[in-house]
C-alpha cells in the first residue's frame, strides 16, 4: 500500500535525527498526503503554508532564472522548515529544532525526497 | 564434600565402617574423638590416611559452623562462595548425602572465558543516524588519541560534530573549503584521487582532513590531535562505519524504484 510506504518513509526520517520534530507529504496545492507531526502542529496548517512557500519560492525561482525550484528553507529563532521537491505531485515538508545538524537533515531529507518521488 | 565439624567426621566414620564390614564400635555416635577415628582411618587403606593426614588441620572447635556460614552469605568472600577455596562449600548449594560425595574436596574453579565479551555502547546502537555519528566520533577520538572531530558534507553543512575547540558549523565549512582545496591541488598535480591533508595549526596540534564519497556525495571527516598521533589508521576505520551508518540501505532503500513494495 502507497500509504504504508509513505508512512514509513517519514518514519525512517523522523528516525534518522532527533531534531526532526515532524514531517509531512503534501501536494502541491497543500492537501496532505501522509504525516509524522508531533503534538501540537497542525497537519492542515502545515500543508497550508508549505504549499505557499513552495508556490512563492518557485516564482522566486522561475523569475531569477535559478531554475526549477528544490528547496526552500525557513529558519527562525527556534528552527528550521525545509519544503524539499518531491516529484511532480507532492512536496516533502521537515521540521527541525534549532539545533538540528543541517548537513545531516539536507542528506536525509534528500533521500526521503527520491524514495517519495519514486513510490508516488 | 569438606567436613567441617565433628559431626560429619562422625557421618563419614560411620559410612567407611559400613564399607568396611566393621562392626559398631567406638565410632558411632556423636562422642568420637579425635584419638578413636584417626587410627580407625589410618588402618584402613592409603587412599584413606590421606584423609587422615588432613584431619588434624580441622580445627577442635568449629570456628564457623555451617548454619552461621548460611544465616551469613554476603560475609563469604567471592572464591569462597564460588566454591573456589578449600574446605568450604558454597551455602546456597544442597548438601549432597554422604554415600555418593567424595571424602576429599575438590577444589572447583570456574573457568574464565578466554575473550570477554566487549561492553555495547548502547549510544552507537541508538535509532537516530546523528546519535550513531556523534558516538561514533566520540568512540574514534578515545581510541584514537584525538582532540574532537567533526563530519560534514561537501558543502560544509555539519552532520556530526566531537568535542571542537571552535563553532562545529567552523570547522565543518573549513573542512569544505580545504577539501575544494585539496581536490584542486591534486588536479594540479595529476592525482585525482588525493583525499587526505594533514597540517600543523600550532606547535602541539594537527588538522588531519579526509574526503570519501558515499554513492554520489562527497562527506569529510575532520580531526584535530596531538601532532605526535599517527590518525590514518583510526580514521580509516572510522570512515568505514561512517559509510556504514549513512549507507543508503539502512534508510530509504526499500523504496527505491527497482525494489518497489
Amino acid at each position: 500500500m502507497k500509504t504504508d510506504t509513505l508512512n514509513t518513509i517519514l518514519q525512517n526520517l523522523n528516525g534518522s535525527s532527533a531534531d526532526i520534530e515532524a514531517s509531512a507529504i503534501m501536494s502541491v496545492d497543500g492537501l496532505t498526503i501522509a504525516t509524522k507531526l508531533s503534538e501540537g502542529i497542525d497537519e492542515d496548517r502545515v500543508g497550508a503554508m508549505s504549499a505557499a512557500i513552495f508556490s512563492i519560492g518557485a516564482r522566486t525561482a522561475l523569475e531569477l532564472a535559478r531554475g526549477k525550484l528544490e528547496q526552500v528553507m525557513v529558519k527562525g529563532s527556534k528552527g528550521y522548515v525545509l519544503i524539499t521537491d518531491a516529484g511532480r505531485e507532492a512536496v516533502l515538508a521537515v521540521v527541525a529544532k534549532e539545533s538540528a545538524k543541517l548537513g545531516l537533515v539536507f542528506l536525509e531529507t534528500r533521500r526521503a525526497a527520491e524514495a517519495i518521488s519514486a513510490s508516488l | 564434600m569438606a567436613l567441617h565439624d565433628y559431626s560429619e567426621l562422625n557421618e563419614a566414620a560411620e559410612m567407611l565402617r559400613r564399607l568396611l564390614g566393621l562392626p559398631k564400635g567406638s565410632c558411632q555416635g556423636s562422642s568420637i574423638e579425635h584419638s578413636t577415628w584417626k587410627p580407625f582411618l589410618i588402618e584402613a587403606n592409603s587412599e584413606l590416611k590421606t584423609i587422615a593426614q588432613r584431619l588434624p588441620k580441622l580445627p577442635t572447635e568449629p570456628a564457623v559452623s555451617r548454619r552461621k556460614m548460611t544465616a551469613q552469605p554476603t560475609q563469604l568472600p567471592n572464591a569462597e562462595r564460588t566454591g573456589g577455596a578449600r574446605g568450604l562449600t558454597s551455602p546456597h548449594t544442597t548438601k549432597p548425602p554422604l554415600a555418593t560425595a567424595p571424602l576429599v574436596n575438590q577444589p572447583k574453579t570456574e573457568k574464565a572465558p578466554l575473550v570477554e565479551p566487549l561492553p555495547v555502547d548502547r549510544s552507537i546502537e541508538s535509532v537516530f543516524t546523528s546519535d550513531r555519528l556523534s558516538a561514533l566520533l566520540e568512540a574514534m577520538c578515545r581510541r584514537g588519541g584525538f582532540n574532537g572531530g567533526v563530519i560534514a558534507d561537501g558543502s560544509g553543512l555539519l552532520l556530526a560534530d566531537y568535542n571542537c575547540p571552535v563553532e562545529a558549523e567552523a570547522v565543518a565549512a573549513c573542512g569544505s573549503v580545504l577539501g575544494g582545496a585539496m581536490e584542486q591541488a591534486g588536479a594540479l598535480l595529476g592525482q585525482n584521487e588525493a583525499s587526505t591533508l594533514s597540517f600543523d595549526i600550532n606547535y602541539v596540534d594537527k588538522v588531519a582532513l579526509h574526503r570519501f564519497n558515499l554513492e554520489r556525495d562527497s562527506f569529510f571527516l575532520m580531526v584535530i590531535c596531538p601532532q605526535s598521533v599517527d590518525e590514518r589508521s583510526e580514521i580509516e576505520v572510522s570512515i568505514e562505519q561512517i559509510r556504514a551508518i549513512l549507507s543508503l540501505k539502512s534508510a530509504h532503500s526499500a523504496f527505491s524504484p527497482s525494489n518497489p513494495i
